[in-house]
């Protein structure tokens, strides 16, 4: 079974070790307050899957940090890239408009 | 091991290298400098294009760099390359590393021309080369030892394996009382809380406070571009992206683990020289690696411990660069440039401090004189951070 790590328990997020196809299951390394996790589409080699679903404005959470908040609903087994988060410090202004 | 053997200087720091460097004051002798440093084996040369129609802390900041690059301790003689009406005065260089007890002289092409220049800068440097080779490495303390920590090209893999494993030779030299520099002021913005904890004075973090707003400013500015069809953030690289890095919070988090857990003493700007004091210090330099490592190694860096994701294939004119990746497909794809691979821990081959103890190893042979694969290949980098509108 392919591969993803957390980092930590109160991650929101994990980092998969290879490319993952749509519908493979994942399994999770680093903690096993997480079982399998069925990829929704494909996540490429080094990217991020969500291990829960994520509501917009909430934040991704990575090393026990903070990374950034979702800019769309994020569905456990979706990929959490770009096209769906933005950074906190460096895109959103006062009112949580991207800059 | 306690001791490495280096090139004891006399105001009692040591190098690893022992090297003539000829440094152009400014961009318009930087050609005559790299050719008469390319005529002499065993010379470097630190080739910019700064040095005039710079003003306030700009111009600070570049004849700051350059004189504290010439006091760098690998760094045995210096010949500067003026050209004679720039900003940067090439005779106030020679004089400041001259009382610094080190030998340096000038010349000045609007005496000469290019070619007398040329001819003239050789013949100084060939003396230079043969002199200095009489100097012998001997024992020094790794109290020594300055690391500058760098990562450039970074992906996923940066922030899982090769800063963490950086991150315990910054912890294995404090014990031994070194020094390590952090810097990459954009790539601790989101991990700053982390720092803070770390920092005793008051003062220090009113200053890392503020550097770190001047990146923020600058980065909400322009937050995102297309590139290649994609909005992608400007504030990491398109690389980073496709290398599973989303917002620039994720890469700091990554990238502030190479200064280990070591207690910050000092905060320091561009190019400024680093304290006697043992332990951390961060420095104030764009994420943009080839300025970030000049900075740190003004600051007194000898040996750099560069980590990279997507590889590259970075060295430095003074300093040995190390380079270090978690990426496996990176480690033998660019296994010409790879000095490290730390994947290992990934994959759970072995555990963070063995791959540690492995790398501290590796940096103990390059500062005993072992070349690194970007020295070997004459990747010799150079360049300073520019802050302001030239005239």
């Amino acid at each position: 079974m392919k591969q993803a790590i957390m980092l930590s328990v109160n991650d929101n997020v994990a980092t998969v070790l290879e490319k993952v196809a749509k519908g493979e299951e994942i399994e999770m390394k680093g903690t096993s307050q997480v079982g399998t996790i069925v990829a929704k589409e494909e996540i490429p080699f080094g990217h991020k899957i969500a291990v829960r679903d994520i509501r917009k404005k909430e934040r991704i959470i990575k090393y026990d940090n903070k990374i950034g908040v979702a800019t769309a609903d994020i569905a456990t087994g979706q990929h959490v890239h770009i096209q769906n988060v933005a950074s906190e410090r460096t895109e959103i202004k006062e009112g949580g408009e991207r800059a | 091991m306690e001791t490495f053997k280096g090139y004891l200087r006399s105001d009692g720091s040591a190098g690893v290298r022992n090297h003539v460097l000829v440094l152009p004051s400014v961009l318009c002798s930087a050609n005559v400098a790299r050719r008469i440093s390319s005529a002499v084996p065993g010379s470097v040369v630190a080739s910019h294009n700064q040095g005039c129609a710079q003003l306030g802390d700009d111009f600070k900041q570049t004849r700051r760099t350059l004189i504290n690059t010439a006091l760098n301790p690998n760094i045995a003689a210096v010949l500067v390359v003026g050209l004679g009406c720039e900003r940067v005065s090439p005779h106030e260089l020679r004089d400041i590393i001259q009382d610094h007890g080190k030998p340096a002289e000038v010349i000045m092409i609007q005496d000469y021309g290019t070619v007398e220049a040329i001819e003239r800068g050789i013949a100084i440097v060939k003396d230079m080369v043969k002199e200095v080779s009489k100097i012998e490495r001997k024992e020094v303390s790794l109290s020594s030892l300055v690391l500058g920590m760098e990562c450039g090209g970074s992906d996923f893999s940066s922030g899982l394996s090769a800063n963490p494993v950086v991150g315990q030779v910054a912890d294995f030299l404090a014990k031994k009382k070194g020094r390590v520099i952090l810097s990459e002021t954009t790539e601790l913005v989101g991990a700053e809380h982390l720092l803070f904890e770390r920092m005793s004075d008051e003062s220090m973090k009113q200053r890392f406070t503020k550097m770190l707003q001047r990146m923020i400013d600058e980065s909400l500015k322009n937050s995102r571009d297309v590139v290649d069809k994609e909005n992608v953030p400007n504030n990491i690289s398109p690389g980073n992206v496709r290398g599973g890095l989303t917002t620039l919070e994720e890469k700091s988090l990554g990238a502030m683990i190479k200064g280990g857990k070591v207690p910050i003493v000092g905060v320091k700007e561009y190019g400024e020289v680093v304290d006697a004091e043992p332990g951390l210090y961060l420095m104030d330099t764009p994420g943009y690696d080839v300025e970030s490592v000049t900075g740190m190694v003004a600051g007194g860096a000898t040996v750099v411990l560069f980590t990279t994701g997507q590889g590259t294939p970075t060295g430095h004119a003074i300093a040995p660069v190390i380079k270090i990746t978690g990426n496996r497909q990176t480690a033998k794809k660019m296994s010409d440039n790879i000095d490290f691979d730390c994947s290992t821990i990934i994959y759970g081959e072995e555990t963070l401090e063995e791959s540690g103890r492995k790398l501290f190893d590796l940096v103990l042979r390059i500062a005993n004189g072992e070349l690194t694969k970007a020295e070997v290949l004459g990747q010799d980098d150079y360049s300073i951070w520019n802050v302001g509108i030239k005239l």
